[in-house]
């Protein structure tokens, strides 16, 4: 090699060494917070939470999207919410259905405040139902039964409804209250759904100072009406897809609390780092078109229920995070029948399926590959099946087109694989939404049986608490009969967080993290 | 005709072509949209939405208006620069899109520069050692590294350099605690901006590893390409004379051989300016980073069609323009470019 070309590549190469020395130098310097005294105490008031996917909007119209509602939630609070399953009072101190379960008496609190200043007031509440109803989108699915409101005075409104409903009671812990003079205010031509994108009019415990690229930074709201000063003085939502990187940005504590897989935990745990199950769960469910197609037959929907391997599912796919089915419902929620837990029967399946005239038939499931562990369910499923001489074909489908099929019994398809979790902690919601006749475009078993819509709607007009219970039991018992799906299991996903973090126990409404009421400095 | 006649044809020709496209692109994709299944409607509704909340929506968004009209109607708020507002944000796409797009182009322009400079010395000395076992090995290695999957060397190099070695972060655009205003979007030119040289090294910081895991593949391509192409120049005649009157190596190297080997770079550039708009998903998934793949993929899942309309013909105008500067610069380097336009 020329001499002179020798010494320009040595130079070139040292320059490119020296360069390197010299950005991991800064960068250990730069990864720790900017200032120097009072820098640790600041990074340990603040929280940064990593979450997945996108955020559409900020609107609380669009809560019904899980990656919306995590971050509204800490923003904007409820008329009520849930503890332990149970209903408890949050902007509303008190609150009464009528007899025949038409309309719902609220009584607001009189110390909440939004985070300009103004107080809550029945005006506000009035307004947001009214704008949920207008727009027609979104959250206002859970309450489709809401009519009018009349306000009484400042702390007094009564929500009217258009036939008799006791779930919507439940639902208003999903219903976000607005700002009603700050949204009309910025309402422009849309109602305020674009400036509400990235805008905040709430009064909940946390409030928006800015909205970047995915990066929602919130500081703590000093009069909240259930101020804890053990919350973070201020909370990040930052943007993380893929576990992997939350787990490193764990380990490197850019990132304090967020979903990791089980193969993390020795690493976050040598880092002095925890990991822990959420509360509540999520359902993997696989439902059969009951109404049309192969699955009408119920011998197939049996001999299916039979096939699958679900200890070794719920082993090897998700590390044993979860609890094997025992009914059509979540085992996390209450009123539910004691059913036996989903077993494994090759010899029954197969028998059932011979009996059936059905032997060596094929069949076709859909399913959602974008999920990883339901792509690996549906394939163990076809595995199962082969093993009694039956052809499982998977054919992927996008959720807008599921969605889509949903309105006609007959594009339903035949089977269907999914995860699904309860809007909020009422099995009600759930049975209704899903196996009521009525429910044309939910309905996800095109299922329609007389004796358990007769069940649901009494029970809907039920305003006995355990009344209801016992009727939704009885309707899931007579759903499991019917075979009308295949629950999976319930599953929990594992959050890895700093040590200091409390308050990962506390459920959030449509389950999951509670995020508002995480705690730090434990 | 004229030079300046010529190269305002050349100019015109290109600038028709490049609109020519655009068009056909937002018809393409229009009807492309049109033909997938799903309704628009019923994601946009909500997934708990009711029959009547559903037909409201199809009716609030022109849904159940004829295609053809639908498609005008596309077309004229095209022609004003309107991309329409999304049916999942109820924002507007123009702005969903600018809020996105510095940080990719972020992402693209340093990892072009990457792929360049780590291909074009690597390709020098190996057409200037182009025996032996060492360049074969070199060769190799670069065939490897070009094939290597992006999403699988980006999870890779952040397990080792923001896990195990903690040299650089794991993910995101700038480490909490820098308050840098947002005025262009691009975090490394916003924090300059804002006279924070502190932030602008932070920003470097989350920057280089994205860009060097979009960059690996790029530059084995282009080390390939322009290693022929400089063996090619190394026979010609221009460049053996002048050997032979005993110009130095290098500036052999830096005059007579570089500047006519890199004509299939510039070309190359050109293109992969455009594709790394696309592939820059996959990376800016790992690392956590906004950008316009991610927004383009959850338009899609949303059926989103504004969106996804808007996102494929901004990156589209990118692949355009960037084609369209190649054009430009090849025409001011090489003479023969702009003789051949004024021949037509």
């Amino acid at each position: 090699m020329p001499v002179q070309l020798r010494r320009t590549l040595r130079g070139t190469l040292a320059l490119a060494a020296a360069g390197t020395l010299l950005l991991a130098g800064c960068t250990a310097a730069s990864n720790s917070a900017p200032s120097g005294a009072g820098a640790s105490d600041s990074r340990t008031s603040t929280l940064v939470y990593a979450y997945n996917n996108e955020v559409t909007t900020l609107d609380p119209a669009r809560t019904d999207y899980l990656q919306v509602d995590t971050v509204d939630q800490s923003l904007y609070d409820t008329l009520l919410g849930y503890e332990d399953g149970k209903m408890v009072p949050r902007l509303a101190s008190g609150f009464t259905y009528s007899a025949d379960v038409t309309s719902v008496d609220v009584t607001l609190r009189a110390d909440a405040v939004f985070h300009d200043g103004t107080p809550v007031t029945a005006a506000d509440v009035a307004y947001t139902f009214d704008r949920y109803k207008r727009l027609g989108v979104g959250i206002v699915g859970q309450i489709a039964s809401y009519d009018s409101s009349t306000v009484v005075d400042d702390t007094h409104v009564t929500l009217h409804l258009t036939q008799p409903d006791a779930l919507f009671m439940g639902a208003l812990s999903r219903i976000d209250i607005l700002n009603a003079d700050l949204v009309s205010t910025n309402a422009g031509t849309d109602d305020g759904q674009g400036w509400l994108l990235d805008h905040d009019a709430g009064s909940g415990p946390y409030q928006l100072d800015s909205a970047t690229a995915g990066t929602f930074q919130t500081t703590r709201f000093a009069d909240y009406w259930d101020f804890d000063e053990k919350r973070p003085e201020t909370l990040v939502f930052k943007r993380v897809d893929e576990h992997s990187t939350i787990a490193a940005d764990l380990q490197a504590g850019t990132v304090d609390v967020g979903q990791v897989d089980a193969n993390a935990q020795d690493a976050l745990s040598a880092k002095g780092l925890e990991v822990d199950k959420t509360p509540g769960g999520s359902q993997v469910v696989i439902y059969f078109n009951t109404t049309h197609g192969t699955a009408a037959n119920p011998a197939v929907r049996e001999a299916l229920r039979a096939a699958f391997d679900y200890p070794g599912a719920l082993s090897s796919i998700y590390s044993g995070q979860g609890t094997i089915a025992n009914g059509p419902t979540p085992t996390s929620l209450s009123c539910r029948p004691d059913l036996p837990t989903a077993q494994q029967d090759l010899d029954k399946a197969k028998q059932l399926l011979a009996d059936a005239g059905l032997a060596g038939t094929s069949l076709t499931m859909r399913y959602q590959p974008v999920f990883d562990q339901q792509a690996q369910a549906a394939t163990l499923l076809q595995s199962n099946l082969k093993e009694i001489g039956v052809t499982l074909n998977l054919e992927p489908i996008a959720f807008a087109d599921y969605l889509t099929s949903l309105g006609n019994p007959e594009t339903i398809p035949d089977i269907m694989l999914l995860a699904e979790s309860a809007a909020f902690p009422d099995t009600g919601v759930m049975v209704t939404k899903t196996f009521w006749s009525g429910a044309t475009t939910t309905n996800k078993a095109a299922y329609a049986n007389p004796q358990v819509d007769a069940l649901i709607e009494q029970a809907n007009a039920e305003p006995d608490a355990d009344t209801r219970c016992g009727l939704y039991s009885q309707a899931q018992e007579l759903i499991d009969a019917d075979s009308a799906s295949m629950p999976l299991y319930t599953v929990q996903t594992l959050m890895g967080h700093r040590a200091d973090i409390g308050g990962l126990d506390v459920m959030a409404a449509p389950g999951g993290l509670a995020i508002r009421e995480l705690t730090v400095g434990n | 005709m004229t030079r300046l006649e010529g190269t305002s044809l050349f100019l015109a020709r290109r600038v028709l072509g490049a609109a020519g496209t655009m068009l056909a692109l937002a018809t393409v994709v229009f009807f492309l949209l049109k033909l997938t299944p799903g309704d628009e409607a019923r994601t946009a509704a909500g997934e708990t939405a009711t029959t009547e909340q559903v037909a409201l929506v199809r009716d609030r968004l022109g849904l159940d208006e004829p295609v053809a009209l639908q498609y005008v109607r596309y077309l004229g708020r095209l022609v004003t620069g309107d991309l329409g507002t999304s049916s999942s944000t109820h924002g507007s796409v123009g702005a969903a899109i600018v809020d996105v797009l510095p940080g990719t182009t972020e992402l693209v322009i340093v990892s072009v520069a990457l792929s360049v400079l780590m291909a074009v010395p690597l390709a020098a000395l190996s057409a200037l050692r182009a025996t032996g076992a060492g360049d074969s090995l070199r060769r190799v290695l670069v065939i490897v590294a070009a094939g290597l999957p992006t999403f699988w060397l980006g999870l890779m190099l952040q397990d080792l350099l923001s896990r195990r070695i903690v040299v650089l972060p794991a993910s995101g655009e700038l480490s909490l605690g820098y308050d840098v205003p947002r005025v262009t979007g691009a975090a490394v030119l916003d924090s300059l901006l804002a006279g924070q040289p502190l932030a602008a090294w932070d920003a470097v910081q989350h920057l280089f590893l994205p860009a060097l895991v979009l960059a690996v593949p790029q530059a084995g391509v282009m080390y390939r390409v322009t290693r022929s192409e400089i063996l090619r120049v190394l026979t010609r005649q221009h460049v053996l004379v002048a050997r032979a009157a005993g110009v130095p190596r290098g500036r052999l190297i830096r005059k007579h051989v570089l500047p006519q080997a890199v004509t299939p770079l510039i070309i190359l550039i050109g293109v992969d300016f455009g594709t790394l708009f696309g592939a820059a998903i996959l990376v800016e998934s790992v690392f956590g980073r906004q950008g316009i793949g991610s927004l383009l993929t959850n338009a899609m899942t949303q059926k989103d069609t504004y969106s996804v309309e808007g996102g494929v013909l901004v990156v589209g105008l990118i692949v355009v323009l960037s084609s369209l500067v190649v054009d430009v610069v090849q025409a001011l380097r090489d003479p023969r470019v702009l003789a051949a336009e004024m021949g037509r």
